[in-house]
């Protein structure tokens, strides 16, 4: 036995170490998987039930290139199992289905509104603990129930999984609608005086014709949903929070209603202390607008009137961010971080005063300012009308 | 366990030397005598009963008293040489040698000096010289009276002319490339290179093929120790047989072990040329156009002569691609395989449905799937490079029909692993010389990332990494100058800096002689700049 040979043998050794220390090992051939595009939980009748609704992609369904005849039929099938939690059904399920449901490419989560009532953390614990799921999964309250959610067939999409996805994917678009993934709802549990929020989304019109739509914004207290914003207030949620990427507003100018469009926003929320030891909360926005629809001539080129419709839009802003504080304090339900805030500004005097929590915040004064710049007039600066004697000077000049 | 081999191949190493010893002694020990017919006798007893040796018997000088032979080979040399250049001059102008029937020491000297009008003349003294001579193209010149012989070179074989390089090819550069010739493939690099510190020293190796070998390299560029260290090495060979540069680079190679090659070649002239300017040396065989450089880097891999010829900004960009398309030669199988069966969740979800649908009914394992593409891929470009050209055709299109169409209608395989294994194969051509390791590595990965994933992958290319980093082409180190890590020469690595910018060699090879420049240049723009500027103050 010589030495390279010796010295080979403990590079084997240190190889099956290392092997070892990885933990889990998982060899799955892609055509065993079935895919997760959506799961949907609901209350059952019985107590101590859910009813799990997991939505399976049918790959070769989902390709549009293939037969004609086979694209009618759906490229998803919906599979529901009654059990004791989420994770016995997903399991159980390979009662039925062929292959083991694979979590890790999931996109969503809903919630069903009665469970929600109930509590969802004994549920969520599923979902942080499993390795094949993911954090980034959304967090979606259904109205009524989520199985229902699911059942309704997209027209652009071929999955309502993945319709239901991008459906929050374009929160940006209107700032009317939040997008809540699993480990942002998770945080906000753990901060125990945050509440967690998640959109809601609803099935319209009737049998033939149902369509989803997204819904205002469940707000829930510790873990049970205890009401919800209306889309203005949940607007105003995203001012304060700093999560306004876009959307429209729209202001009255001496001529008629002004449509403008966010370009950008900047929030920022602190805490600050008063004389008294009491805490003031101070939300600065600063937001980027422009010009989007105009439904009557109101010359935005004149200094006057551009900060004219700077404050129109300001007074908007504001109201929005007044209607969702009154909400918010009408139930008891810190969604902003107000407490987080005053956490980080005086930790000690926090501590002394988080228990009561619940009972300070309705009673908390905000200052609000809100500085909003009107940064151009789309590509047109003026409204195009005919104007016959102006037209003649133009031609003029 | 691998110097136990060592040993093994040491022992029959040794025992076939003794063998052949005893052989040799019997024929080669023997002075030439003065008389003509017992030289001729024992050059017949050495060649036994080969028909190509010619000996040619005449007499010539006063009265065709003095007997003389020729022995050569037929074949192996010019026989317009010798016939008009010894032969003639014999005959018919060497009367006035002899005035007496005495034969005088000094006519040897005589005739060599006056009647042979050829340019190579050896004195030999012993039949040992005289056969090695006949063999590697000379004439042998028996005089009876005399108890030496000539050897006289006028070799004339069959040869190829300099044709278009086979393998290197270039859009720019020069298309001249290395024959199978000693002589030829010198005078190709004398071309290049016109300077008197250009070595060329020969030695002879291989007791059965007596082939010629050449090392040049550039004096006082080229480190001493590495000139005395390839000489050591080459005169260790002990081999009956030479017959491409192939076997002196396994016979001198530092990791004989090893997947990579630490010895370089190249068929071009001017690659060559480029590297002995850098400070290697270069081992010319004769009888194949593949000469080999040495110490070699891992880098060089990546380098092409035509980095250099085109200007920085695109070679820059093929260096960088080529770093890619090796990556990818060697990984991408192994990836598709980790992502595939361990690490779905990093696919993102419309592209996982595709691949799940082309995997439909598919029978085997991803990992399998690799392996049979990989080896029907392998197959077929055996195939192609060893059938007679038309017939390879024929093989690649059949290939590309049963590989490309028929697997995958017929679910055998998935289209996406045939594309994977399709972009592999095209950019393991990208570096030629890369191939056969990349090959090997390619296999070791899919293994290691079929059956633990991205982390066997991790493994693999940390065992890849350790390996190279170990790694030593005489006496500079293989990752040289990435490991160990030489800021200074970067300019030649990932990017390909313009020529004017590259002042040093590299470091690890000619620290004898660092600067290529003679002083700092700076681009010739700015330099005229300057003088345009100054032109117009005056």
């Amino acid at each position: 036995m010589n030495r390279s040979f010796t010295i080979f043998l403990k590079l084997i050794a240190v190889f099956m170490i290392i092997i070892c220390l990885t933990g889990c090992w998982n060899r799955r051939e892609l055509d065993s998987l079935s895919v997760l595009v959506g799961i949907g939980i609901d209350k059952t009748d019985e107590p101590q039930k859910v009813n799990v609704t997991a939505q399976i992609a049918i790959p070769s369904k989902i390709k549009t290139s293939g037969n004609k005849d086979e694209s009618s039929s759906s490229a998803y099938w919906n599979i529901q199992y009654k059990a004791e939690n989420v994770f016995t059904a997903l399991r159980e399920s390979t009662f039925s289905a062929s292959r083991k449901l694979y979590i890790g490419q999931n996109p969503i989560v809903l919630f069903g509104e009665d469970l929600a009532r109930d509590g969802v953390q004994k549920h969520i614990d599923f979902f942080l603990r499993d390795h094949e799921a993911r954090l980034n999964e959304y967090i979606v309250i259904a109205k009524g129930k989520a199985g229902a959610i699911l059942n309704v067939k997209p027209e652009l999409e071929k999955l309502p999984g993945l319709n239901i996805e991008k459906l929050i994917d374009l929160h940006y678009a209107t700032s009317k609608v939040i997008s809540a993934r699993l480990m942002d709802f998770v945080s906000s549990l753990a901060s125990g005086t945050t509440s967690p929020v998640a959109p809601m989304i609803q099935v319209d019109g009737a049998s033939e014709n149902q369509k989803l739509s997204m819904s205002g914004t469940a707000v829930f207290k510790n873990d049970k949903l205890t009401g919800e914003l209306d889309m203005v207030q949940t607007r105003g949620y995203l001012w304060v929070v700093d999560k306004v990427k876009g959307g429209l507003i729209n202001t009255k100018t001496p001529n008629g209603v002004i449509c403008l469009e966010i370009l950008h926003s900047k929030s920022k929320m602190t805490a600050k202390k008063k004389e008294d030891g009491s805490f003031v909360i101070k939300i600065a926005i600063n937001a980027d607008i422009n010009a989007g629809n105009q439904e009557e001539a109101y010359n935005l080129l004149l200094p006057e009137n551009i900060s004219y419709v700077e404050n129109q839009a300001s007074d908007t802003i504001k109201s929005e961010i007044k209607a969702s504080l009154n909400k918010a304090w009408e139930l008891k339900a810190d969604i902003f971080g107000f407490g987080e805030a005053i956490k980080r500004k005086d930790y000690k005097k926090w501590e002394s005063i988080k228990d009561d929590w619940d009972n300070i915040f309705p009673e908390i004064e905000t200052e609000l300012e809100v500085a909003v710049k009107l940064r151009g007039t789309g590509e047109i600066n003026k409204f195009v009308q005919p104007e016959p004697e102006k037209r003649e000077k133009n031609n003029g000049a | 366990m691998s110097s136990h081999v060592k040993k093994v191949i040491r022992h029959f190493k040794i025992q076939g030397e003794n063998l052949n010893e005893d052989n040799r002694k019997k024929i080669d020990n023997r002075k030439i005598s003065k008389g003509l017919q017992n030289n001729l006798n024992s050059i017949r007893r050495t060649f036994g009963p080969s028909k190509d040796v010619i000996i040619r018997e005449f007499s010539f000088g006063p009265k065709h008293q003095t007997k003389a032979a020729l022995v050569f080979i037929e074949g192996l040399i010019n026989i317009t040489v010798i016939n008009d250049n010894i032969i003639k001059p014999l005959m018919y102008d060497s009367s006035f040698l002899f005035n007496k029937n005495t034969v005088d020491p000094s006519s040897m000297e005589i005739i060599k000096s006056t009647m042979l009008s050829v340019s190579d003349i050896q004195e030999a003294y012993d039949i040992k010289e005289t056969v090695a001579g006949c063999l590697s193209g000379d004439v042998a010149f028996f005089i009876n009276g005399f108890s030496q012989a000539f050897v006289i070179s006028c070799k004339g074989f069959e040869k190829r002319s300099v044709e278009d390089p086979q393998n290197e090819s270039v859009i720019r550069g020069p298309r001249e490339s290395f024959t199978e010739n000693l002589r030829t493939n010198t005078a190709l690099l004398r071309r290049k290179i016109k300077s008197p510190a250009l070595i060329m020293e020969t030695m002879i190796i291989g007791r059965k093929t007596r082939t010629n070998i050449c090392i040049t390299y550039l004096m006082g560029v080229a480190s001493p120790e590495l000139i005395e260290l390839i000489k050591r090495r080459l005169k260790n060979i002990s081999a009956d047989a030479i017959l491409e540069s192939g076997y002196i680079e396994q016979y001198i190679e530092d990791a004989p072990f090893s997947i990579f090659s630490t010895v370089g070649y190249s068929e071009k002239p001017d690659v060559v040329a480029a590297k002995i300017l850098e400070g290697r040396a270069a081992i010319i065989v004769d009888g194949t156009p593949f000469v080999l450089t040495a110490p070699m880097l891992f880098i060089e891999n990546f380098q092409t002569s035509e980095d250099y010829y085109i200007r920085t900004y695109f070679a820059s960009l093929l260096r960088v691609l080529r770093f890619m398309s090796y990556a990818i030669s060697i990984l991408a199988p192994a990836a598709y395989v980790a992502l595939t069966t361990f690490h779905q969740e990093l696919i993102p979800t419309a592209l996982l449905f595709t691949m799940i649908a082309a995997r439909e009914g598919i029978p085997f394992p991803a990992v399998i799937e690799a392996g049979i593409m990989m080896v029907t891929f392998e197959i077929l470009r055996e195939a192609g490079l060893r059938l007679p050209r038309p017939v390879g055709q024929a093989v690649s299109i059949v290939g590309a029909l049963v590989i490309g169409e028929a697997a995958v209608t017929a679910g055998i395989i998935g289209a996406p692993m045939v594309i994977v294994v399709a972009i592999t194969a095209v950019s393991s051509f990208v570096i030629p010389s890369n191939i056969e390791n990349a090959t090997i590595l390619r296999m070791i990965f899919l293994i290691l990332a079929g059956s633990m994933g991205g982390f066997g992958i991790m493994i693999s290319l940390l065992g890849l990494l350790i390996h190279l980093s170990s790694l030593k082409s005489f006496g500079s180190p293989y990752l040289s100058p990435i490991a160990p890590i030489r800021p200074k020469e970067m300019k030649d690595v990932f990017i390909r800096a313009p020529l004017w910018a590259m002042l040093k060699r590299p470091f690890d090879i000619a620290h004898n002689d660092i600067n290529r420049h003679k002083s700092i240049t700076i681009p010739p723009d700015s330099q005229e700049n300057k003088l345009s500027k100054g032109g117009e103050s005056t």
